[in-house]
């Protein structure tokens, strides 16, 4: 099987090991990533320039539909920001005139494709029994509670991902890797990256708030299969005195997949950079 | 011996103006973060022994990265310098280089036939480079919209090097053919000088050496096996046939009859003045044009490459060395995640190498025109920091971490984000009312900075949010109204109360606009399925507006 691999902005620079745990994953369950041109996502230019966000997204599927591939991403920002422009693009008469325009540039033409976000294809594409026979190695128990990421999941009437008040998806394939997963409040709550860049303060106590529940559920990990939400754990705290008292690491739901597949020996060590 | 006291004169001014040039590197530099130590203690500073010693030498010598991103423009890079880097040190500076060897001769045939070698390499990258310049490439376009003075001074220095090396095989041929100098050595070297055997070496050298005698060859009692002794006893130590020089010697046959009448003016010794200006030219103003390459990369390439990690710490750091070793190549915006932003909204400044230059001039002579920074501060802004355009980058500049240093630069020269401008912005200023009217500024119109392209019209429909009927649901689930208490002001529901008034102005410059993590958990649990984060969105890139002409009437009429 062959997907287009669409990696995100975060992975290249900030995020490799996040890549690496990924690409090892699905080279395990043997598809075959094909690495095309992609720009970003576009889902930076939401909040500033619309058509800018939609020709972004449309112009990776007209690139992934022009090799005859289905787009595969390990970042729900991604995954939502694709579905959002082919929204728009479908919506809105003048946005879609002006996108035209420019993939025309480049001598594209838009024709849909599947997206398809790391967990949607284990459970949906590959699913669960066929993920289950591949297993190896029993992971230890660990207690792990969910992050859900906010941009797959809503709005749901453009991404189609899950349930988006009781999500289920990640829940399943995180059991049956052996996991535990714990239930806690904050599950589809956002993790506060937007805000990084802009309003430091505000992303550093929602990140705060959230492990603070997540240490209270009982949680060992924070689980997650979005690279904003990785980086916003990963996040130095070095502007909070009470930071490191309060962390509890989030790991990559590739990392524990790995694992479980038998490709990697430890979670720790594989795992993304920690402060 | 003028010549060596021409070279070294100026050798030592270009050395002048090299420390000059990285002197006011450093210094910039110094400027740009406010740094008090000293400028001898700076250049010191650097840690010597963490450097990428590694990393610049391979890049320099083998151009390492430069082959992985484009195969052609490496030959064309390598041809270049290997043929230089030999006609500088065997050809150039024989007088110093040809002391270890002591059978150097520049006319002899193993360093003719490598001159020439060396020559045609340096021909060929040259051409190569001109026909790049010409072919129309994605990014080409923006420069060719840039204008004359973008192409002309990338364009000068191969336009140089390429006079250099065709007056240098021209002046090669004219020697081959030159009767004058076959005297002058004839006088120096042999004893035959007015002797009546001349005319035996004369007509050896007219067949075998192709020297253009004015009065022929000589026909009659000619014994040219004599001519073969004469030559082996007088010249041949020092010329050997000159068919190596496979390009001067083809090119002395064909311009025989040209070179008999420029013999008159002795038109060999002109080229010679004309290459030998060429390349002292090249040399002297090696610090200010575009060769200066050829030490900021390996300049550039010594720094260690910023991580992830210290993204933060490294903020304020301005990589001078690596601005000024970018050629302006364009494979970084060939890559550049945001080009689409760069389609939709036109503003240059999006793509990596326009940022670069505008960077440099703003480094060089402080703000010069408020839009261009305007610009430079929203295409910065919409970088992604992915980091493929350092990793494609020839140069080895470091360019995530000069992204992020342009941030800061911008911030000190008082051109702050368009979310800082907006939190900053009284409410007066932001509606533009009352005493602080920027809007008065004189020459700038409402919109004249627009950021925005066209918005998806959900604020201006009413039937997008008038049925809100202020259940609170939104705000109760924010996670902004939850976790910012202090410094936001407004929930959901109130922002769409405030389109309900028909305020979309107020509604764009309220907190809650420019907080919103657009985590969709207000429109998901809508009852009214009323597009709320949407809607949002929108304000916010009408606020975006709004900010940049705040900042840039802010910069038209200086501090206030």
């Amino acid at each position: 099987m062959k997907l287009a691999y669409f990696p995100g902005c975060k992975i290249h620079f900030h995020l490799r090991s996040y890549g690496e745990a990924v690409e090892a994953v699905m080279a395990n369950l043997g598809v075959t990533l094909v690495r095309l041109p992609f720009n970003c996502c576009g889902n930076p230019a939401r909040g500033k320039n619309l058509v800018a966000s939609v020709l972004a997204a449309v112009r990776n599927i007209a690139l992934a539909r022009q090799k005859g591939l289905d787009i595969f991403t390990p970042c729900q920002c991604c995954f939502g920001q694709l579905k959002h422009g082919v929204y728009w693009y479908k919506t809105d008469p003048q946005i879609r005139e002006q996108v035209d325009l420019a993939l025309a540039e480049e001598g594209l033409v838009f024709k849909e494709t599947q997206i398809r976000h790391l967990l949607d294809f284990l459970y949906h594409d590959l699913g669960r029994e066929k993920l289950a026979r591949r297993l190896k190695a029993p992971l230890p128990t660990h207690k792990i509670v969910l992050q859900q990421g906010c941009h797959a999941l809503r709005p749901f009437s453009v991404t189609r991902f899950d349930n988006p008040f009781a999500p289920k998806m990640f829940r399943e394939l995180a059991q049956l890797t052996g996991l535990e997963v714990i239930d806690w409040s904050k599950e589809t709550e956002c993790c506060g990256d937007p805000a990084a860049e802009t309003n430091g303060g505000l992303a550093l106590r929602i990140r705060q708030d959230k492990m603070a529940h997540a240490r209270q559920a009982g949680a060992d990990y924070i689980c997650t299969a979005c690279t904003h939400c990785q980086i916003q754990y990963d996040r130095i705290s070095h502007d909070s005195e009470d930071g490191n008292k309060m962390d509890i690491r989030a790991l990559p739901f590739a990392l524990f997949l790995g694992a479980a597949l038998g490709i990697f020996n430890e979670i720790e060590n594989k795992g993304a950079r920690n402060n | 011996m003028a010549y060596k006291i021409i070279l070294v004169t100026v050798c030592c001014m270009s050395l002048i103006g090299l420390i000059f040039r990285l002197v006011s590197i450093v210094r910039l530099g110094r400027v740009f973060e406010r740094d008090r130590t000293s400028l001898v203690r700076r250049i010191f500073s650097c840690r010597i022994f963490f450097l990428d010693y590694g990393n610049a030498i391979v890049n320099t010598l083998f151009q390492a990265r430069l082959f992985r991103a484009g195969k052609l423009r490496w030959l064309a890079h390598t041809l270049m310098l290997s043929g230089f880097a030999w006609l500088v040190f065997i050809h150039a500076l024989d007088d110093w280089t040809g002391a270890y060897w002591d059978w150097y001769q520049p006319g002899i045939a193993p360093f003719r036939m490598m001159r020439n070698l060396a020559g045609a390499m340096v021909l060929a990258g040259c051409a190569a480079f001109l026909a790049r310049r010409l072919k129309g490439s994605r990014i080409n376009r923006e420069r060719l919209r840039r204008g004359l003075r973008f192409r002309v001074r990338g364009t000068l220095s191969i336009l140089v090097i390429l006079g250099l090396i065709c007056t240098g095989f021209m002046t090669e041929a004219l020697n081959i053919m030159s009767e004058a100098q076959f005297n002058e050595m004839v006088e120096e070297y042999s004893g035959l000088a007015g002797e009546p055997e001349l005319v035996h070496l004369k007509a050896y050298w007219a067949l075998n050496y192709d020297v253009a005698f004015a009065d022929g060859i000589p026909g009659q009692g000619i014994d040219l096996d004599e001519g073969e002794v004469f030559n082996q006893e007088n010249c041949l130590e020092c010329h050997t046939r000159p068919v190596t020089a496979f390009v001067s010697a083809p090119l002395a046959r064909l311009g025989a009859p040209i070179g008999l009448w420029t013999a008159q003016f002795r038109l060999d010794r002109i080229l010679y003045w004309v290459h030998l200006s060429l390349a002292l030219t090249l040399v002297l103003f090696l610090p200010f044009s575009r060769m200066f390459h050829l030490l900021a990369i390996p300049l550039a390439s010594l720094q260690r490459r910023m991580t992830p990690e210290k993204v933060q710490p490294d903020m304020g750091v301005l990589d001078l060395a690596g601005l000024s070793a970018c050629t302006h190549c364009g494979f970084c915006s060939q890559v550049c995640s945001v080009y689409p932003d760069y389609q939709v909204s036109e503003n240059p400044q999006v793509l990596p190498h326009v940022k670069i230059e505008t960077l440099k001039r703003l480094a060089g002579i402080g703000v010069w025109d408020p839009a261009t920074l305007i610009r430079l501060r929203s295409g910065n802004d919409d970088c992604t920091r992915c980091g493929l355009c350092a990793d494609i980058c020839p140069s080895g500049i470091d360019l995530v971490r000069l992204w992020t240093a342009a941030g800061r630069l911008m911030d000190r020269l008082g051109c702050p984000d368009n979310y800082t401008t907006a939190m900053d912005a009284s409410f007066s200023r932001w509606m533009g009312k009352g005493e602080s009217d920027f809007i008065t500024v004189p020459g700038v119109p409402r919109g004249a900075a627009a950021d925005a392209g066209p918005l998806s019209g959900l604020i201006s429909d009413a039937d997008a949010f008038e049925h809100c009927v202020q259940c609170t649901l939104c705000t109760n689930t924010c996670p902004v109204a939850a976790h910012d208490l202090v410094e936001n002001d407004l929930g959901p529901h109130q922002v769409m109360n405030l389109l309900r008034l028909g305020e979309q102005d107020m509604a764009s410059g309220s907190r809650m606009v420019w907080h919103c993590l657009t985590c969709y958990a207000c429109q998901e649990i809508c009852p009214q399925s009323i597009r709320v984060a949407d809607i949002l969105l929108e304000l916010r890139c009408r606020g975006q507006s709004r900010a940049a002409e705040l900042n840039l009437a802010r910069l038209r009429g200086g501090d206030q």
